[in-house]
């Protein structure tokens, strides 16, 4: 690990100040993945500043603001698994933080962190420890060693900037489902919008000296319900195959609205429009949910060692809408 | 005392459980000294490569440094050639670790790449690149006997030659008289690693001509010999210290005088300490230590005769373990186990048992917990499902009619220095009647075929035998036990205690014996200069091994206590008994004499202030012999019998509701809390089945793609549910108290059992490990 300056901000203004005036610094949110990406030298660019924002407690909260669940950017995981507001208004967050890695982890990892965490690609992450770093497309190599080599645990929906590693957040598809805004120290950015593999590092869109202060949650009024799913190996300290986020607002029988998203598929949390549409105007029942869940993954690209994923989602979406019946 | 224990038989407390809990154990990574150097490593980035240019000079002037290792001043345990992504090719020493990282950075060396192989398949190809220039990467297990003409009276082999496989009979005259043959070919163990929580590492302090070792060990007093007969010093002159391992699953044995074996923390930090006189620390980071740990992985064809009954009739096994490039090629000889040489001797007519070991590119092979068991069990178990399928019989019934009972002959490779042996006690069949009770097998198992929809059950069975006695050279064990005035004793052994309770059970026996509360026996076992000599705890022989020395050496102190005891009380020795720490005359209980009575101290000026046994062990005890007779040997297994049962997700591949049923016969359980965590060890089955334990390695490059624990899955509580079923059989006459091993057993036939749960819950078989989602919808037809 290289050495670099440690810097406990007082507000988001000498956070950013920080950042402006470091060459390359990188925000200490929860810091349970940070240290692992310094250690293993991950970055071609050596970080010369740490940032950390543990010291302003005011990013700290989760209240109820008219009709949207305010979150503050340092909110640990587990008080969004265990809010009961999040709970009422947006059960598939909370479910999606509860599932996230394990409760020591929890306790420390926020929110903000969790949706702007490094990918887990083994080509990318690969230490370089062991006989140097692995030349990556994303480390100026030529191509993605994954689509090549082992890419068991890779996007079903193609590359971006010939990448396929998925982006890895549980909360990163509740979140999009949900119709979130993440808003940052310049703007306000649907959570849709807000992840891209076109930036390089932890593939978001958030520009040099942003930084997330708030993310806003739409609470679900009554008749909506909402689900998530998530496949991994391990049931604890685990990252997803595969997850699945879908919200439903059921109107006398019928589904008035209904938003659905896949994680760990794609270089981006995958949103299905067309799924959720294929839903809206009919009842929630076996026959429309298959169908629905069919079109969520038509336009799947697999690569031949991860066929079986396309299978998988198929299914986890299903059991995501039949939760939410 | 026989059936009338006060301390065996309890779950009494763990003697070091309050340090473990409470943080007060002493792990190798606690030992400070001042001034200690610390060690980092640059590791080869290429499976095969000869360095071309490796030039040292500017990180050796960088300041702090104070010694660089490579293959031109330490050829001893550094080379030129690499044989694998992560040797070690240069060592930095440095007083502390930023340079030490910065000068890795001012070494100058280039490689020219060779030809690799990375796989057993591609290492056994025509035509493949040779692992080691000028050697074959394949080669016969070179410990192969032949057994012939078996001694009428006895029942003991006789005759025991060289072959070129291991058994006896004819297995072609096997085959041709059988009825039904199955055939499990292509059975393929993953290369997975051995997950103990401590990484490997080593202070060692140079100082006035003595050298002290802090680290982790199975067997101090082995290791610290070879160590010393490597470094050319007294062995007298090195202290070997482990007061705890952070465990070890039996993947932490050391070997420093064999550059191949993954032993080079310990030899890197003696050497660079040596040369500096100077405290050096090298410890491996998590990374390191996936690759330089043990791992285990192999490739067997397996083919069963049976006569129409069910009576298995021969076996033909061949296995192709994976060496990587070095590691320890004796895990080999215990895939046997699961064959007609043990655990179906009962019926096995005509055994053919050929071993190979095979090097390829990738990191050692040494084994782990089971040492090859699990491999073995892996392929015959499964060949045994498929048999009972074949059949027509019930797959308990079928392993009830053949697996071998106490008594039967073992003709394993384990009695090295016999032709064959008795196995000691069996109880499989008890093992076997109570899963069936505790899964309702019989109202719950049901054929794949019929079974159907999304959600389908499965249940699978497996049995097996361990090796747990190991008579030959160097398994001697002894211990000493004192006994002082004031009624407390303390117990003085080596045996390592990593997690598998042996301290705890060694005390309570000399608190049996003595007649003392277990709470007053203290233990001393922390290094080698104040311990007597103990021989390396695998292979599941502690229980074995060091009961003896422990039974024997308290007895001694018990004869010397009685006899000063009579001669105060004026009776025979006889006529004494001791209970509660209160000596007393067994017509007469009224007169009773404390310890400090008999022993009549007064203070400094006399009275017996200890009182000390001594017993070295010399395998086999004598009560090991049937009938006291020379040659005709008792030998313990560990052996039970294990359910698995799950539910397939046929939509999604994903196996739940996992369940494993232990049951295992210990012969006694001395603790039954501590047996019941042995038996927990079923948990790398299940990490190995399910969780996706393999080291994948990119097979261009050769790199260890999960070389963490977080792409590597370790099982976490949530993972395993592992219901453990004792029972007890008394009679084992291989231990002073009928106890038998429980250690390895418990992981030796889990991949197996996972393996027919999923076939009886699927219909299709898996042929690799480990069971993964993307497998079992491939074999569902659905990828």
């Amino acid at each position: 690990m290289k050495p670099f300056n440690y810097i406990q901000a007082n507000s988001l203004v000498e956070a950013g100040a920080i950042l402006a005036a470091s060459s390359n610094g990188a925000i200490h949110s929860g810091g349970t993945d940070l240290m692992g990406c310094l250690r293993d030298r991950i970055w071609m660019d050596e970080v010369d500043v740490v940032v950390s924002l543990s010291g302003i407690a005011q990013l700290k909260y989760i209240r109820k603001e008219g009709d949207a669940i305010k979150i503050g950017a340092m909110t640990t995981l587990t008080e969004i698994a265990t809010s009961s507001l999040v709970r009422e208004g947006c059960l598939m967050l909370a479910d999606a933080a509860r599932a996230t890695a394990s409760p020591q982890l929890r306790n420390v990892g926020t929110l903000a962190g969790n949706i702007c965490q490094e990918n887990r690609c083994w080509y990318y992450r690969y230490s370089y420890r062991i006989g140097g770093i692995i030349e990556c497309v994303r480390k100026g190599g030529k191509k993605c060693l994954a689509v090549g080599g082992d890419h068991r645990y890779h996007s079903i929906f193609g590359a971006v900037k010939k990448c396929v590693a998925v982006n890895p957040s549980d909360t990163a598809p509740a979140l999009v489902a949900a119709g979130a805004t993440i808003i940052t120290t310049n703007r306000e950015i649907p959570a849709v919008e807000f992840f891209t593999g076109e930036n390089g590092k932890c593939s978001t869109v958030l520009e040099a000296g942003e930084i997330v202060r708030e993310i806003s949650v739409p609470f679900g009024g009554e008749g909506t319900k909402s689900a998530f799913k998530k496949v991994a190996l391990r049931k604890s300290i685990d990252f997803a195959i595969v997850t699945s986020a879908a919200s439903v607002l059921v109107d006398d029988g019928v589904v008035a609205r209904a938003s659905i998203c896949l994680g760990g598929v794609a270089v981006t949390p995958h949103p299905s429009s067309e799924a959720a549409a294929l839903l809206i105007g009919g009842p929630l029942s076996d026959e429309r949910i298959a169908k629905a869940a069919d079109a969520a993954l038509a336009g799947a690209k697999p690569l031949k060692g991860n066929r079986y994923k396309v299978k998988m989602a198929r299914a986890i979406i299903a059991d995501t809408l039949a939760e939410c019946s | 005392m026989a059936n009338n224990f006060k301390v065996l038989g309890k779950s009494v407390h763990q003697k070091t459980a309050l340090e473990r809990v409470n943080g007060s154990a002493r792990y190798y990574s606690d030992f400070q000294i001042p001034g200690t150097l610390v060690t980092r490593f640059i590791r080869s980035p290429f499976p095969k490569a000869k360095i071309s240019r490796l030039d040292t000079t500017a990180a050796e002037t960088l300041p702090g440094v104070e010694l660089v290792m490579s293959y031109k001043n330490f050829p001893q345990t550094f080379r030129d050639t690499m044989h694998y992504v992560g040797e070690q090719v240069v060592a930095v020493v440095a007083v502390d670790e930023d340079i030490a990282e910065e000068a890795l950075e001012l070494v100058d060396v280039e490689y020219r790449e060779l030809p690799a192989v990375l796989s057993i398949e591609e290492a056994l190809a025509p035509d493949a690149p040779e692992v080691f220039e000028g050697e074959p990467n394949c080669h016969d297990w070179e410990l192969h006997y032949y057994l012939s003409e078996k001694d009428p009276e006895s029942g003991l082999w006789t005759k025991k030659e060289h072959a070129n496989f291991h058994g006896f009979g004819d297995v072609e005259v096997g085959f041709a008289e059988s009825d039904v043959i199955v055939e499990a070919k292509g059975l393929k163990y993953a290369y997975t690693k051995s997950p103990a929580m401590n990484p490997r590492g080593a202070l060692a302090h140079f100082n006035s001509g003595k050298l002290t070792v802090y680290t982790h060990s199975q067997g101090m007093h082995h290791e610290k010999t070879v160590l010393a007969g490597v470094l050319g010093l007294n062995v007298t002159d090195v202290n070997y210290v482990c007061e705890y391992i952070g465990s070890s699953f039996g993947g932490k044995i050391a070997e420093p005088s064999d550059i191949n074996h993954p032993t080079h923390y310990l030899i890197v930090a003696c050497l660079a300490s040596l040369e500096l006189s100077k405290p050096v620390r090298c410890v491996y980071t998590r990374e390191e230590e996936m690759l330089c740990g043990w791992s285990r992985g192999s490739l067997s064809d397996v083919k069963i005769g049976f006569k129409d009954d069910g009576t298995l009739h021969a076996i033909s096994y061949d296995n192709w373990m994976e060496m990587g490039s070095g590691g320890d090629k004796w895990t080999i000889k215990n895939s046997l186990l699961a064959t007609g040489t043990t655990l179906y001797s009962r019926n096995c007519k005509h055994m053919r048992g050929k071993l190979r070991y095979v090097h390829t590119n990738r990191f050692l092979s040494c084994g782990w917990q089971g040492y090859g068991a699990p491999e073995g069990h892996y392929g015959v178990e499964v060949a045994m499902d498929m048999a009972a399928e074949k059949l027509g019989i019930d797959p308990i019934e079928l392993r009830r009619m053949n697996h071998m009972r106490g008594g039967d002959i073992d003709a394993g490779y384990d009695p090295l220095l016999y032709k064959s042996c008795y196995i000691s006690s069996s109880g499989i069949s008890e093992c076997l009647d109570a899963l069936e009770k505790r899964s309702e097998w019989k109202s719950r198992w049901r054929h794949p075929s019929e079974k159907s929809g999304r959600y389908r059950e499965g249940l699978g069975i497996a049995i097996f035998c361990m090796g747990a006695g190991r008579p030959g050279p160097g398994n001697n064990t002894s211990a000493e036990v004192k006994l002082f005035p004031d009624g407390t004793a303390k117990l003085y052994s080596a045996l390592a205690e990593m997690g598998q309770g042996q301290h705890t059970v060694q005390c309570q026996i000399v608190a049996e014996v003595l007649g003392i509360p277990y709470k007053k026996i203290g233990l001393v076992w922390q290094e080698t200069d104040s311990t007597p000599w103990a021989s390396i705890a695998a292979s599941s022989i502690g229980t074995w091994l060091q009961s003896w020395p422990t039974y024997e050496a308290a007895h001694e102190v018990r004869r010397q206590l009685l006899a000063l005891a009579a001669g105060v009380l004026g009776v025979e020795v006889e006529k004494l008994d001791i209970e509660d720490s209160v000596i007393f005359v067994k017509d007469e209980p009224s007169r009773t004499l404390t310890i400090g009575e008999a022993m009549g101290t007064l203070g400094i000026y006399g009275g017996t202030h200890e009182l000390i046994g001594y017993y070295s062990h010399e395998v086999p005890h004598p009560r090991c012999l049937r009938d006291g007779k020379p040659g005709q040997l008792y030998i313990p297994k560990e052996k039970g019998a294990q359910l698995v049962s799950l539910v397939v997700d046929t939509e999604t591949g994903m196996c739940h509701d996992v369940k494993v049923i232990n049951a295992q016969d210990v012969g006694r359980a001395l603790n039954p809390k501590i047996v019941e965590g042995q038996f927990l060890n079923a948990r790398h089955g299940v990490e190995n089945a399910l969780l996706g334990s393999d080291c994948i390695v990119d097979k261009k490059s050769g790199r260890l793609l999960n070389g963490n624990w977080i792409d590597y899955k370790p099982t976490s509580f949530l993972d395993c549910d592992i219901d453990p079923i004792i029972i007890e059989k008394p009679g084992d006459p291989t231990h002073p108290f009928g106890a038998t091993a429980c250690g390895e057993g418990a992981a030796c036939p889990t991949l197996a059992a996972f393996s027919n749960a999923i076939y009886n819950a699927i219909g299709v078989r898996i042929k690799e490990t480990p069971f993964t989602p993307d497998k079992i919808l491939a074999a569902l037809g659905k990828v």
